[in-house]
């Protein structure tokens, strides 16, 4: 594997020492470990302790960006779907998800019994499972009812995510077949992303958003520096989720994803300014993520060099899939089914054409084939997590209505839904306006007058 | 008698109101409002989709004074609000038939 020198392994394990050192314990003894690397077991539960608590730092960020990037009217409402998604994920993860993902067997996790070593892959995989289970929100956001939401959950909880990771982690039958996602690229944001997808086409867009001219609409977002904020709480939960998978090259998978981060923000931001003259800051924060969904599937096994590249790509796919999503009229609000579904796709393909390690080759590097097994997983994820969910979809929106009454929807979703406005003392739809902005301005489409 | 009450780019109240508190003026009302003037707002691009702002954020200040003062707090607050520019603002008089000062009941000139 590329850059694992002994001076950044020796980092990571002293990184690992000052973290014992607040432990209870005796902490000399975290020092002779840091001592002499060679001959140090990893201490497994710390790490996965460590970088799962870190990637829970991904839910708050994605409700932050979620909410800051849609109107006021209906913060509260999309702030408390993120949090509370992740509480109803969980619980639906102990009593059955995370058997399903074993394979059947560890209903409430009773196989685990008393023994604190074997809980790790629970606390992570349910980490993981947040922060899928918070990725359509953004897309479903400002017309999502909480009753359809609190249902979705518990399919991606209990179904849909446990049995994709099964299949391509583990040894499930596409990880046998060479199939590799190494943090997640597919198996967390290509599922929430695909599943944003379906939702975004059974749910339809928001009121206003298209207008029967073939106009595309601008829905402005309410509170940027709050989407920034969130965005910068993604990026460093996902030092813990990429880094989670390999603690002994912990310091140079880092080093890629703040490459990748910071590769796909510029090339998005290059791309609209040159195209709009101005980086629009919510297209930007889209590049970047965009770009740490793409490293996600290949942080192991790729040069910085590649890691910029492939973010790059990312940072750009994303400017154009957020205008071709538009054109086919399904409304993404903030944006997350081109940062996760298309993004995650582009992850899981550049690892069949990038990756350069001892175990996984790409293309570039002459192995054709692992490009055409990423290439299987990609339509594997879009049956599953698009074609599955959307059928789903339809179905259990008979049941309970996805998606909540048109006068709710101009009201904003905030008291009908949780009872709570996000910002009581501030007026939030003005009586300038005719109902559906939410703010003081009036939307012309592109290629229409003004009159 | 008078009213004037002058709609100015936000960022100019300041000096409008340094002008105006020099020339002697002791009290006045400011508010956030929005609106637009020939200046018809302005075009912005979000998410790559154009959008337009019509409603542009400006300050409307207002001050009653006796009407022998009102041609010299006009060029005051011309000359502290001007930029030149569109989107400058304007400025109204209007007659006041009465004022009255709620804490002494004076009325008239003494009580603005």
């Amino acid at each position: 594997m590329w850059l694992k020198s002994h001076a950044s392994k020796k980092f990571g394990i002293l990184a690992l020492a000052v973290t014992l050192g607040v432990l209870p314990g005796p902490t000399a003894h975290a020092v002779e470990i840091a001592i002499e690397p060679p001959t140090v077991e990893y201490p497994v539960m710390l790490w996965q302790f460590l970088t799962g608590s870190l990637v829970f730092l991904m839910p708050p960020g994605l409700a932050m960006l979620a909410t800051g990037l849609t109107r006021a009217k209906n913060a509260s409402h999309t702030a408390f779907m993120t949090f509370f998604g992740c509480a109803i994920a969980i619980i639906g993860f102990w009593i059955a998800g995370f058997a399903v993902m074993r394979g059947g067997s560890g209903f409430f996790l009773r196989h685990l019994g008393n023994d604190p070593d074997k809980y790790g892959p629970f606390f992570w995989m349910a980490a993981l499972l947040c922060v899928a289970a918070s990725i359509p929100v953004g897309a479903l956001a400002e017309r999502w009812s909480l009753k359809g939401f609190y249902l979705c959950t518990l399919f991606v909880s209990l179904l849909l995510f446990p049995l994709f990771a099964l299949w391509a982690w583990r040894g499930g039958w596409l990880a046998r077949l060479g199939y590799v996602d190494f943090a997640g690229s597919g198996v967390v944001h290509g599922v929430g992303g695909l599943f944003a997808l379906a939702g975004a086409t059974v749910l339809g867009p928001r009121i206003g958003r298209y207008n029967k001219g073939g106009g595309v609409v601008p829905i402005t977002a309410h509170n940027i520096p709050l989407a920034l904020l969130g965005c910068f709480l993604l990026a460093v939960g996902w030092l813990g989720f990429n880094a989670g998978h390999g603690p002994e090259s912990a310091t140079s998978i880092a080093t890629v994803t703040i490459l990748a981060g910071a590769g796909g923000a510029v090339a998005a931001a290059t791309y609209m300014i040159m195209t709009t003259r101005k980086p629009d800051p919510t297209i930007t924060l889209n590049g970047m993520l965009a770009g740490l969904v793409a490293s996600s599937a290949s942080a192991a096994y790729i040069s910085p060099s590649a890691a910029v590249i492939t973010s790059a790509i990312a940072g750009l796919l994303v400017c154009v899939s957020v205008q071709f999503f538009d054109h086919w009229r399904i409304d993404d609000p903030v944006g997350a089914i081109s940062v996760h579904g298309v993004g995650g796709i582009w992850g899981v393909l550049a690892v069949g054409i990038f990756a350069n390690s001892d175990s996984v080759k790409g293309c570039l590097h002459g192995n054709w084939g692992q490009l055409g097994v990423q290439a299987l997983g990609c339509a594997v994820l879009l049956l599953w997590a698009g074609g599955f969910s959307w059928i789903f979809l339809k179905i259990a929106d008979r049941f309970i209505p996805m998606r909540v009454a048109p006068e709710i929807e101009l009201e904003g979703l905030d008291i009908p839904e949780t009872g709570l406005v996000g910002y009581p003392d501030f007026q939030l739809v003005s009586p300038h306006t005719s109902g559906f902005s939410g703010g003081l301005t009036r939307r012309t489409p592109r290629g229409e007058n003004r009159t | 008698m008078k009213k004037i009450e002058a709609v100015i780019k936000p960022f100019k109240l300041e000096e409008v109101k340094e002008a105006l508190s020099d020339f002697g003026i002791v009290g006045m009302t400011v508010t956030e409002v929005k609106g637009f003037g020939r200046q018809k707002g302005q075009t912005e691009i979000y998410r790559s989709n154009e959008y337009s702002v019509d409603f542009l954020p400006k300050i409307k200040i207002e001050v009653v004074l006796s009407e022998d003062k009102v041609e010299d707090a006009l060029d005051a607050i011309l000359k502290a609000a001007r930029t030149g520019k569109i989107g400058d603002g304007k400025i109204f008089v209007l007659p006041v038939e009465e004022a009255v000062r709620i804490r002494t009941g004076e009325t008239a000139d003494a009580a603005v």
